[in-house]
């Protein structure tokens, strides 16, 4: 077909010639430029997801999905992406659809065990938030998510904080109680890790809910030490700190600290004024202030040891 | 004759009309040229700036910071820039930046600040890298190797912006309220240049000084130039005589009641009620001033308020540091501005729950501009931030501008030394709902506005809120358990994003974010989040109350319209 007459192409070979480079280019060079223009896509699918614009959102999963040039795992992240909107977005949020959708990917991404892990959890989120929730249908999703999610990953931790959030979501102090035990059981995975200050508020949370302030102190100062981003949320943290040791402990030495620490970590604090005053009342022994309500009847001095 | 004469004068004046109009749209055109001609020209990048701040003498004081920076730019850079503001009416700032937004054409600095909510990240630029690097005009100072964030008085948290947790902009200034006084009537009618500090004394001073008008025939005078507005402002005179009431019922110990459920608990459980004589201290502080406000005041425009003042009708008036420039200005006659003066430990009849002054610590940045997505030069645009707020032009700015500054080590010009902020002192809230503009707040307000008019006692005032307050409550308990579902629900729809980003970042290419910072945003999520799921909590805590037979719970319970275990 392309053999040269006495070592020369005729027009029409060239022709011939050209039309099978342009042909072969479209589909070898076509599907590399077609990839950095499809994570565009998803990119873009996903900062649209952000924004709230669900509809363009959807429109750019949708090209995805349904693109020739597109990768299986390019085509499982948009038609996630369209389940992620359907179970998320406000208004029209629709849980109880998004299982269908949910339980379908499952099946596609087959041995993709880091997949598995973020749907499962997405599926147990989905059992929770219907009307009436399944708990522990939630909680079944949420340990087997726990088997496939690498440990130490982000994901696992984030997982694993849902998992414990399905102790909170009943008025039932029994089923708060054990969450709190459930969370022992959890506390040394989340040893190190980032998410260990977030791990010892939501304890804090469920010792609060059930009135325990020897728990709820021990989290609360567990979530301080392991650092907390939100200077709000230190805030309060070290001020809940403060007052509880001082009304529930009388661990009067420790109060004093923890106002410190307020004063000195919070300085913008519209509470350091007071931590400071009260902080040196207790420095001196003075148990009931001169600017909060008495702690105690009639005054007793304190001598700080 | 007398006909062709009165023709031609109409003639004269429509040729006259007509010539100025010619003139006018001449010299509009001439201007717009210059100004165009000056911001295309070669080698020249221009700097638009929108914001709504028409406060006189604060677009002089930005016009000299921006040449300033012009100055300094070209000589950094060899870079000739020009910054060009352009101030809008605050009635239409909001339309206009929405459809310069979404036609793409809105400037390259934009004030925030008017309920952006949610278009944020989407027609601004987000600035979180630099906020954590220190700002390069603050070099060879103290905030040299300090993070730009930091050296602001709020640490920046004002910039960021809930939507996607970046920071988004830079604040160059802020505000205060204080009372502002007529020196020349206060010598006049009582032979001093100062009025006093204490809270009895000077409700006195305005009791005399009503005496002083009436002796004198000056009866135009008023000792307060006051609106319903006004009231408002003047609850700043408050002191902390509810940090008690705030503190015992605080249930979670974070010392914050008001505003929320624990409000709503306290009031079920008998915790408090409005005859508690801290809340009547609290109230009868600003309603015992309110006699002493212009006759019909409730009817009366904030700026006809103002206008009193300046007119020097009034021997006081109160508001924010943003007047104070146009107040000194507009007046002929030495004015002074002072503090709230606030009851004491030992006044005679508050003086019992007084626990000091109101803290104002924090300091709520304004004039934040941020960098939009159609800046067609946002590195200088970052640039002239920087400059704007470092400690030295910020300083110089808000002394231009009679403003205070928002960085810390800034000093004020001395007409904004009385603004400078005191942090020491106490809380105070909201102690009377549980959620925002709900019918607890509806009740409150009518009874109160009675109360100020002095139309009622505050005995009548009490009674007519706890009347009300049971129905009200009940209404405002559904929509916090519905509230905080959502809430929770939309923070779900951002840890969203969080994760997919989390899990799918590597994969977009060259928009791969940093998973550091996924993380970061995650834990900041969650960290908010955990407490969303406190109506479990409510829950228990409200059964309890009805299992104990609470009477006020009971009576709750009776308005109660809605399945409420669902609510969770």
């Amino acid at each position: 077909m392309f053999r040269a007459n006495n070592g020369r192409f005729s027009g029409k070979q060239i022709q011939k010639i050209l039309f099978v480079v342009v042909f072969i280019s479209f589909f070898v060079i076509r599907p590399s430029h077609g990839q950095d223009y499809l994570s565009d896509q998803l990119f873009s699918g996903w900062n649209e997801y952000g924004l709230q614009a669900f509809s363009n959102a959807d429109e750019l999963f949708s090209v995805v999905a349904n693109s020739e040039n597109a990768t299986q795992e390019q085509i499982l992240q948009a038609k996630l992406g369209r389940a992620f909107i359907v179970h998320y977005q406000m208004p029209g949020r629709d849980p109880s659809a998004a299982i269908s959708l949910y339980e379908k990917l499952l099946d596609e991404v087959e041995h993709r065990e880091l997949w598995k892990g973020l749907i499962l959890g997405r599926l147990a989120d989905c059992y929770l938030e219907i009307s009436p929730p399944e708990i522990q249908r939630a909680r079944n999703l949420y340990t087997q998510a726990f088997t496939v999610l690498p440990k130490g990953s982000n994901l696992l931790s984030e997982t694993m904080l849902r998992f414990l959030t399905t102790y909170l979501v009943n008025p039932d102090s029994i089923e708060i109680r054990r969450g709190l035990l459930e969370s022992e059981r959890l506390r040394h995975r989340f040893e190190g890790t980032p998410f260990a200050s977030v791990f010892h508020g939501l304890r804090a949370e469920m010792a609060f809910f059930i009135s325990d302030y020897v728990a709820l102190t021990e989290a609360l100062d567990a979530q301080y030490q392991n650092g907390i981003s939100n200077i709000r949320v230190k805030e309060a943290v070290l001020f809940r700190l403060a007052r509880l040791c001082e009304l529930k402990l009388s661990d009067y030495d420790r109060a004093e600290q923890y106002y410190r620490l307020l004063d000195a970590e919070v300085p913008s604090s519209q509470k350091a004024y007071f931590a400071r005053l009260r902080a040196d009342e207790l420095a001196a022994g003075k148990l009931n202030s001169d600017f909060a309500p008495p702690i105690i009847d009639g005054e007793t001095d304190y001598n700080g040891g | 004759m007398g006909d062709r004469r009165k023709l031609s004068w109409g003639k004269i004046s429509n040729l006259t009309a007509a010539v100025v109009l010619v003139v006018s749209f001449s010299v509009s055109l001439w201007r717009v040229y210059t100004v165009q001609e000056l911001e295309t020209q070669e080698g020249i990048a221009a700097i638009h700036v929108v914001h709504w701040q028409l406060e006189a003498g604060f677009r002089e004081a930005f016009d000299e910071i921006a040449r300033s920076f012009e100055g300094v730019y070209l000589e950094e850079t060899g870079t000739k820039v020009r910054v060009v503001q352009n101030a809008i009416s605050e009635r239409v700032y909001k339309q206009y930046v929405q459809t310069q937004a979404i036609g793409k054409t809105l400037p390259d600095l934009v004030e925030l600040g008017r309920e952006e909510a949610g278009s944020v990240p989407r027609f601004f630029i987000s600035n979180t890298e630099e906020v954590q690097k220190p700002n390069p005009y603050n070099v060879n100072t103290d905030l040299e190797d300090i993070p730009w964030m930091d050296t602001y008085l709020d640490g920046m948290v004002g910039s960021i912006d809930p939507t996607d947790l970046e920071y988004y902009g830079a604040a160059s200034t802020t505000y205060s309220i204080r009372m502002f006084y007529n020196k020349e009537l206060l010598k006049e009618a009582f032979g001093v240049d100062k009025p006093p500090t204490g809270y009895r004394p000077f409700l006195e001073m305005c009791r005399k000084f009503t005496e002083w008008t009436e002796a004198n025939g000056y009866l135009d005078l008023t000792p307060v130039a006051a609106s319903k507005y006004q009231a408002s402002v003047f609850t700043n005179m408050r002191a902390a005589t509810l940090l008690d009431l705030i503190l015992e019922n605080d249930r979670d110990f974070d010392g914050n009641f008001g505003a929320n459920d624990e409000v709503f608990l306290a009031y079920a459980s008998g915790g408090f009620d409005f005859f508690d004589e801290r809340i009547r201290a609290d109230q009868v502080t600003v309603s015992n001033l309110t006699k002493y406000f212009s006759p019909g005041f409730m009817a009366m425009d904030r700026m006809e308020a103002q206008f009193r003042f300046t007119q020097g009708k009034a021997l006081f008036c109160a508001s924010g540091s943003w007047d104070a420039m146009s107040f000194h200005s507009q007046v002929d006659f030495p004015m002074g501005i002072c503090d709230f003066p606030y009851p004491t430990k030992d006044d005679p009849e508050f003086g019992e729950y007084v626990r000091g002054r109101v803290s104002e610590a924090g300091a709520p940045p304004v004039f934040r501009l941020a960098i939009s997505k159609f800046s067609r030069h946002p590195e200088i645009a970052l640039n002239f931030l920087q400059f704007l707020t470092s400690r030295e032009n910020n300083e110089r700015f808000n002394k231009l501008s009679r403003w205070p500054p928002v960085i810390k080590g800034a000093e004020p010009h001395k007409l904004m030394r009385p603004f400078v902020r005191n942090p020491e002192g106490f809380w105070t809230h909201d102690i009377h709902r549980a959620v925002g503009n709900g019918p607890a707040t509806a009740i409150f307000n009518q009874a109160n506005w009675e109360l100020v008019e002095h139309k009622i006692s505050y005995e009548d005032f009490a009674a007519m809120i706890e009347n009300e307050m049971p129905r009200a409550m009940a209404q405002e308990f559904e929509r916090l358990l519905n509230n905080e579902s959502e809430e929770r629900l939309a923070q779900e729809m951002a840890l969203s994003r969080q994760l997919a980003a989390l899990f799918y970042g590597s994969t977009w290419g060259g928009n791969a974010p940093s998973q550091n910072r996924i993380r970061n945003k995650m834990i900041y999520l969650w960290e908010m989040r955990m407490r969303r799921y406190r109506n479990s909590y409510r829950l228990m805590e409200w059964q309890k109350l009805l299992d104990e037979q609470e009477p006020k719970a009971l009576e709750i319970n009776q308005h109660v319209k809605i399945r409420l275990e669902g609510r969770i």
